[in-house]
């Protein structure tokens, strides 16, 4: 389906008035180096426009408004990222005051993979989590298998507790669990975290389950059983190709995102020996002046697990959060 | 019941982990408990509640908190909806799509919330918009962008799926029929989405209630705006105050259950299960 | 299964780490916090060690510098029962919560008679709460007026008297030279607020419970508000700042309001030479300074006691007192040292400081102490906004609700 050439001419004019209202306000208003960032989103903004009206009238199966969105999309997702980059590659004293960067210094990056502190709190984190996502697993799993498969009465009131607490407001109930830990003298231990850490990470992990399990082709299942087929035989022939890649993104996912946990590892850790990372960022920004380069240095480094999975699984992660409503 | 063999296990064990901190919650909230003075703790009923409801900070709170949990679901939503729109006809560039779009939210809450405060105090975005010493407040809307940019994504991610159910057939003989814009819009696309935008409000809604970070790390002495879960903390983890803290995060549980009671029949979210 | 061997085996790990420490026979370690004071820690914990002759050694850990941060910092291990902490450098201003909360060792009956002779009565009084001495005093570290060369002088100051606020005013304006107001930690307001109403006869906080009286009401506190209102008016600094020392080293830098140790700041290298201490400006007839210092305390659950308060004893000598004064520039609790001569030589602004120990206001001995600062910080910062009309008002609502435990 071709759009109109009216829709495509509206889009080519709103891309050029646009590109000639950034380039204006970035040669007038901006200092270098920013501006020629201004000025080629600008010329990016305005060529679109001029493409939009040389093929406005033709049968090619282009969307400019959705080439102009994808611009727009493009620009506002990676220039806080660029500025991350700009913070933490800032030299040492200097508050940077441009998007591009400028004198490039590797000294946070070096600081926060030689640093003792955000060692131990990266391992706090990955311990913790770890933990919890193995726990959590395989509880979840079984849980999803019986929400999908078998009926249940007040299955409808389980489904709800779990989306209930995915959704939950987490902190509401880190004063109690910490109160509980210090009666049972448990406060202050890394271990004393994964039972809290559970809050994050079983909820989350049946509710994808649930989802990876609903695209399961049962019936298979059925089938090879009515043949007779052997434990061995279904684990290989239905179990590991259709449960597996799903299974195993989901628990690299509830890794990821047990590891960023804010909330209950600052409530629940008396200090920097049982902080997990990100409640160990949020100390130090309070603590340490000119702290934000190594802070944005330990986030993008922190950042690489999840893109190193973004990367191997995208189709995979896009389909399961996507799709997780259904 | 046989259901329940498998459901069980992970039921109880999140009952255990949810149920029953919310339990002491409601017991502690009862009382008034300092911390650091044993000697002064008593069993008080209802005051810590009274207390709370009847002072003008908490209503600010809660106001500033609504405010903020509108603007950046609306934000969230009409930015993802264009997204979707736009990856929806972008099919060649999806390998790299798929990618970046969830970029922003591999990055930590925290991280997001400093680079974003710098970056209107002291950073480009200061230089580029003449911003002048903004104050406590506008770094808590400059660090709830941060959070609308993180959110984003996902919100694209969901609307996405939500955008490829609409039927093409069902488009392609709206066109025929001469429907403007809007009205494939209204009777095509939005009863195919429905869903879809049901879900990421809810999902972005309870989750920019939960946003602690951001305004936790602007926070100054003296602020007069506070959002609802800065509280929270505030008076359980800094002050120490455990009985008031405890009613307050029950009263925070309640305004997540009446957000989510306004907002899932409202939306009609559908049920999966 | 998997997962309980693996809880298993971590528990296992982590129960080799902390026995590490305590092989038979090996010298037992005490691990020492200490605070951002300017203490040679390292340095003392080194001299102890030595004249314990093996009977402990003493490691120096380092606690945060905001005073926020260090106060829940300290709570949250304290109220876990934490159990790696054997001595502590403790806040004066924490004292009365941290005592209260029971999170101290009790001062052993015979030693309590040699750490209290010979102190000073404030520092005294801020190591007691409720009839008993609960920390070692340490040291004070008083609030002085300092000043550049003959710049006093030349504003018409008579530095053999208390000098008021009003005439430290209109003399730095005279000039052109700014007032600093000095906050190392974030506890840099209250401590102002706090002498300023002390020095109008009154008291922020009288009483120990819940329903303690709040005096910020009263003349006093709109005494504290109007000289608030009176320097942030006349413009001559911005209030209570961290940057209060390298600002007074700027050329325009005339008056400090900052504490004796200042001094030793690496801030202030290049003018040190040139400074001049005078006792803080009055707000009535006397000058009543700041006074905050450092005790030493044993927290409850230290494993080994007897040696902590070994440790405390020998850093509360005089041979250790000592270099406290003439390097660190602290005053120490103990005023026989002041007539020290080793001291007297290297510690020119004793006179000042040891008046200023006598008679400054400590904070309040409170349990809430704390919860105070924040509600002054809430209705006094920033200073600009400070008045006499309203600010006493709101501050005292706050500041009560702080105490009594309800929102503000």
């Amino acid at each position: 389906m071709t759009p109109s050439v009216k829709s495509r001419l509206w889009a080519s004019g709103l891309s050029f008035a646009l590109g000639f209202g950034v380039g204006n306000y970035g040669i007038l208003m901006i200092a270098r180096p920013d501006q020629w960032l201004w000025i080629i989103a600008s010329v990016v903004l305005m060529a679109t426009g001029a493409a939009g009206v040389l093929y406005a009238d033709t049968p090619r199966p282009v969307s400019f408004w959705g080439i102009l969105g994808f611009e727009v999309f493009a620009v506002v997702t990676l220039v806080p990222l660029l500025w991350t980059f700009t913070v933490a590659t800032a030299p040492e004293g200097a508050d940077p005051q441009t998007l591009w960067p400028q004198g490039v210094s590797w000294r946070a990056f070096d600081g926060a993979i030689g640093s003792d502190i955000l060692r131990d709190a990266a391992v706090t984190s990955f311990l913790v989590s770890g933990l919890a996502t193995l726990i959590a697993m395989p509880l979840a799993v079984a849980a999803a298998y019986g929400f999908v498969r078998v009926p249940a009465r007040g299955k409808r009131i389980a489904y709800g507790l779990v989306i209930g607490t995915i959704l939950m407001p987490v902190l509401a109930i880190a004063g109690p669990i910490s109160e509980q830990l210090v009666a049972f003298g448990a406060y202050g231990s890394r271990l004393a975290l994964v039972p809290a850490a559970l809050v994050v990470t079983l909820p989350l992990a049946t509710w994808l389950s649930v989802t990876v399990l609903r695209d399961v082709p049962w019936p298979l299942l059925d089938a090879i059983r009515a043949d007779g087929a052997t434990r061995r035989q279904v684990v290989r022939h239905f179990a590991a190709p259709a449960l597996l890649p799903g299974l195993t993104v989901v628990t690299l996912l509830v890794f990821v995102v047990g590891c960023s946990d804010f909330v209950l590892g600052s409530a629940l850790s008396p200090d920097a020996r049982t902080l997990p990372l990100p409640a160990t960022l949020m100390l130090a920004s309070g603590q340490v002046d000119d702290s934000s380069a190594a802070i944005a240095a330990a986030g993008l480094l922190w950042m690489l697990p999840a893109v190193v999975l973004l990367l191997l699984f995208p189709r995979r992660i896009n389909h399961l959060l996507g799709r997780s409503y259904r | 019941m046989r259901g329940w063999r498998w459901l069980a296990p992970a039921i109880v064990v999140l009952l255990a982990v949810t149920a029953w901190p919310v339990g002491r919650a409601i017991w502690t909230s009862l009382s008034t408990d300092p911390a650091t003075s044993p000697g002064d703790r008593s069993f008080v009923g209802v005051d810590n509640y009274v207390d709370v409801l009847t002072t003008r900070t908490w209503w600010i709170a809660v106001a500033a908190t609504l405010a903020i949990i509108t603007v950046m679901v609306v934000l969230q939503l009409l930015l993802g909806l264009a997204f979707a729109a736009a990856l929806r006809r972008m099919t060649v560039l999806w390998p790299v799509a798929r990618v970046v779009v969830l970029l922003p939210f591999a990055l930590l809450a925290v991280v997001s919330a400093v680079v974003w405060r710098d970056a209107v105090t002291t950073g480009f975005a200061a230089a580029w918009f003449r911003l002048d010493d903004l104050g406590p407040v506008g770094q808590l809307v400059a660090v709830s962008l941060g959070e609308v940019w993180r959110g984003t994504g996902i919100t694209a991610v969901i609307l996405l799926a939500g955008l490829l159910r609409v039927s093409t057939s069902l488009m392609a003989s709206a066109v025929a029929d001469g429907a403007t814009a809007w009205q494939r819009f209204r009777r095509v696309v939005l009863p195919a989405m429905a869903p879809a935008i049901a879900v990421a409000v809810v999902y972005r809604a309870l989750d920019a209630l939960r946003m602690l970070e951001g305004p936790l790390l602007v926070d100054q002495p003296g602020t007069d705006v506070r959002t609802v879960p800065v509280l929270v903390w505030d008076t359980t983890f800094s002050r120490f105050e455990l009985g008031l803290g405890a009613a307050m995060s029950v009263l925070l549980l309640v305004f997540a259950v009446l957000l989510a009671a306004a907002l899932v029949p409202l939306l009609r979210v559908r049920r999966t299960v | 299964m998997r997962c309980a061997a693996a809880v298993l085996c971590v528990c296992l790990a982590a129960g080799a780490c902390g026995a590490d420490g305590d092989r038979p026979g090996a010298v037992p370690t005490l691990t020492w916090y200490v605070g951002p004071d300017r203490v040679d820690a390292p340095a003392l914990a080194a001299t102890c060690t030595e004249q314990a002759g093996g009977a402990y050694r003493i490691a120096v850990e380092q606690l945060p510098t905001d005073v926020t941060t260090r106060h829940d910092l300290l709570v949250r291990r304290l109220r876990a029962a934490d159990d790696t902490i054997d001595l502590l450098s403790l806040d004066t201003s924490f004292t009365a919560e941290f005592a209260a909360a029971g999170f101290l060792a009790p001062v052993p009956r015979g030693k309590v008679g040699a750490l209290r002779a010979g102190i000073a009565q404030t520092a005294r009084a801020a190591a007691t709460y409720d009839g008993e001495l609960v920390v070692a005093p340490w040291f004070m570290d008083p609030q002085v007026l300092w000043s550049r060369g003959n710049l006093a002088e030349r504003a018409g100051l008579d530095t053999t008297q208390p000098i008021s606020w009003d005439d430290l005013v209109a003399g730095a304006q005279r000039l052109g030279v700014t007032i600093q107001v000095q906050d190392r930690d974030g506890s840099g307001l209250s401590d102002w607020v706090n002498a300023l109403v002390s020095g109008g006869g009154g008291s922020i906080v009288t009483g120990a419970g819940r329903d303690a009286e709040v005096g910020l009401a009263g003349d006093a506190g709109r005494g504290a508000a109007s000289t608030v209102e009176l320097y942030e008016e006349s413009q001559v600094g911005p209030g209570p700042s961290r940057d209060a020392l390298s600002a007074f080293a700027a050329p325009d830098g005339g008056f400090l309001l900052a504490s004796v140790s200042a001094v030793a700041d690496p801030a202030l290298a290049g003018v040190s030479g040139d400074m001049v201490a005078t006792a803080y400006p009055a707000v009535g007839d006397t000058s009543v300074a700041p006074l905050a210092g450092v005790g030493l305390a044993v927290p409850k659950h230290a494993p080994r006691t007897d040696e902590s308060w070994a440790a405390i004893e020998c850093l509360t000598s005089p041979e250790l007192l000592r270099p406290l004064m003439a390097e660190a520039q602290h005053g120490a609790s103990r005023l026989a040292t002041y007539n020290d001569p080793a001291v007297k030589g290297a510690f020119p602004q004793g006179e000042v400081a040891r008046a200023a120990v006598k008679s400054g206001a400590t904070a309040p001995a409170t349990p809430y102490w704390f919860q105070v600062v924040r509600a002054l910080d809430e209705t006094w910062r920033p200073t600009a906004g400070v008045t006499q009309d309203t600010t006493p008002d709101t501050s005292q609502a706050a500041v009560e609700a702080a105490i009594e435990g309800t929102l503000r």
